[in-house]
């Protein structure tokens, strides 16, 4: 038993050593992104990577995703006499939830494994401590470019599959619920408001930021050569993603608690 | 003028270099020798400030590099050229952008003023200049070693040179190259140079003084003549291999002298 708490007491004491260190990164990390010098290439480089590269994926995750959740709201609704409701709700559960996590989650799978695979294997292979020879501050020249490269195109992914959901959810309200074309979109726009979007919006700006400074953190900190780099993404990965839902809760309960006069 | 005093250095609960001090002259090319996992690379690392040591001082020209801030350190190793274990070349630019990347990254110099710069280079490590938009990944690990040198160089031409290990894994024809630029860039440009190998052959080949660590420990420091002369056991056993290489060359040409 003694052991056992012995352990437990181990992994807490790391696990909050590793917060710590988490938090300084991430607080030196913001601090940076206010500093000269701007490599405005390597950020347009990483703002072409995420947000092209990732485009396919958070289309065909939010076409797919729109159309199952609009197939299940059309056979319930029905039940109800209520199919007219679709577009209504649809844009609710998109803009507010589903469309940030979703792009969230996706970006999180794609975009951080890359990250900290690409700065692990340059700290296994002594390019970091290279940069640092050089004069070059490793974290201003990898992480700060893809800090915001995250922080622009986060958000503009959230928002083309939120749209690209909602026309899938169009497609099937209007073959399979028959609901006609200008109730919907008439429903969609209605709960289109101000509180919806700012939600919505604010959502990605969190999962971007999550997802830049695990995933760097990750990769700076990596050990242990390629293994060490295999460790590291696998985490920055599980991490990143466990880390958005819960931001996300997060956010949506106090949102929810604060604002819900305007939503 | 590098000056190490008294320094300590650990990783958590690891000591790994233990109150080592040492003095490297202007224009002194010194081989740091000792077997693998002995702490050479950190003394280097500690050199270029990437570790600051637990207690002692690194001195640079006077300044005591271990109470520099980040910012003030980056000043100081822009004088200090660093050729890494196996190059370290920046894998996604190409030789050309590796080479100049310096000058690419703190100089207002003309993109044709820095092409002029890394050709000028590439041929002073005896590289043809065509190679330069090639990749890391296609060239041999001996030109990726001399690209790293050139790399190193064109860093506002530094003082002092630090090679990790340079010929680690190279064959003897590509080594003695590695060797002779070290040399040439001693003669051509009064550098002081920290070489960092446990090839005794290529020690003696380069340096005016060897230093040898030993678990930390610096055990070593002085001429070639005294370090084979030395009585210290964890010097001969270290020699060993190196004597007894020597020995067994001699026995084969004593061989095929006697055959012929």
């Amino acid at each position: 038993m003694t052991a056992i708490l012995k352990k437990a007491s181990g992994w807490l004491k790391l696990f909050i050593f590793e917060l710590q260190q988490m938090f300084f990164f991430a607080a030196g990390m913001i601090e940076k992104i206010f500093r000269r010098p701007i490599y405005l290439y390597d950020t347009l480089e990483q703002m072409h990577f995420i947000g092209v590269g990732s485009l396919y994926l958070v289309v065909l995750t939010g076409l797919f995703a729109g159309q199952g959740m609009a197939i299940q709201f059309s056979y319930e609704l029905a039940d109800f006499g209520s199919s007219s409701y679709i577009g209504r709700i649809l844009a609710i559960a998109i803009v507010r939830e589903l469309g940030p996590v979703l792009t969230g989650l996706m970006i999180a799978a794609r975009v951080s494994s890359g990250i900290t695979a690409e700065i692990g294997a340059m700290v296994s292979s002594n390019q970091v401590s290279a940069l640092k020879a050089f004069g070059v501050d490793p974290v201003r020249k990898l992480a700060i470019p893809r800090l915001i490269s995250l922080l622009v195109m986060v958000p503009i992914l959230t928002v083309i599959a939120d749209a690209v959901a909602i026309i899938g959810g169009w497609v099937i309200a209007i073959l399979v619920a028959h609901v006609s074309s200008n109730l919907y979109w008439a429903n969609v726009l209605d709960r289109l408001r101000f509180g919806n979007i700012a939600i919505g919006l604010i959502k990605p700006v969190a999962f971007a930021l999550v997802i830049a400074f695990i995933s760097c953190y990750k990769g700076f900190t990596t050990t242990g050569g390629t293994r060490g780099v295999g460790k590291s993404t696998t985490s920055s990965v599980v991490l990143s993603s466990i880390t958005i839902l819960i931001v996300n809760f997060v956010i949506t309960k106090t949102v929810i608690s604060l604002f819900k006069g305007y939503l | 003028m590098i000056r190490l005093e008294d320094v300590h250095f650990h990783i958590e609960d690891n000591h790994i270099i233990k109150g080592v001090s040492l003095q490297i002259g202007e224009d002194e090319t010194i081989a740091l020798i000792g077997q693998s996992g002995s702490g050479k690379s950190t003394i280097l690392q500690l050199i270029l400030g990437l570790y600051t040591p637990t207690s002692g001082k690194v001195l640079i020209d006077g300044i005591d590099i271990s109470r520099l801030k980040e910012q003030e350190l980056r000043e100081v190793r822009k004088r200090i050229g660093m050729v890494f274990q196996a190059g370290a070349l920046f894998d996604s630019l190409t030789v050309g952008e590796n080479v100049g990347y310096y000058l690419l990254e703190h100089s207002r110099m003309k993109l044709s003023d820095i092409e002029d710069e890394v050709v000028s280079m590439l041929d002073f490590v005896g590289l043809d200049p065509s190679i330069r938009d090639r990749l890391p990944d296609e060239l041999s690990g001996g030109m990726q070693r001399r690209v790293a040198i050139a790399r190193a160089l064109v860093s506002t031409h530094p003082k002092v040179m630090l090679y990790d290990e340079p010929t680690t894994g190279l064959d003897p024809q590509m080594t003695k190259r590695i060797t002779d630029i070290i040399l040439k860039l001693r003669n051509a440009r009064s550098v002081s140079q920290v070489v960092v190998t446990h090839q005794i052959a290529d020690a003696f080949r380069v340096a005016d003084r060897f230093l040898m660590i030993e678990d930390g420990e610096k055990i070593f420091d002085g001429r070639g003549r005294k370090l084979l002369n030395s009585e210290d056991e964890r010097i001969i056993s270290f020699l060993e291999p190196f004597n007894n290489a020597i020995a067994r060359q001699n026995e084969l040409i004593e061989e095929i002298n006697n055959k012929s």
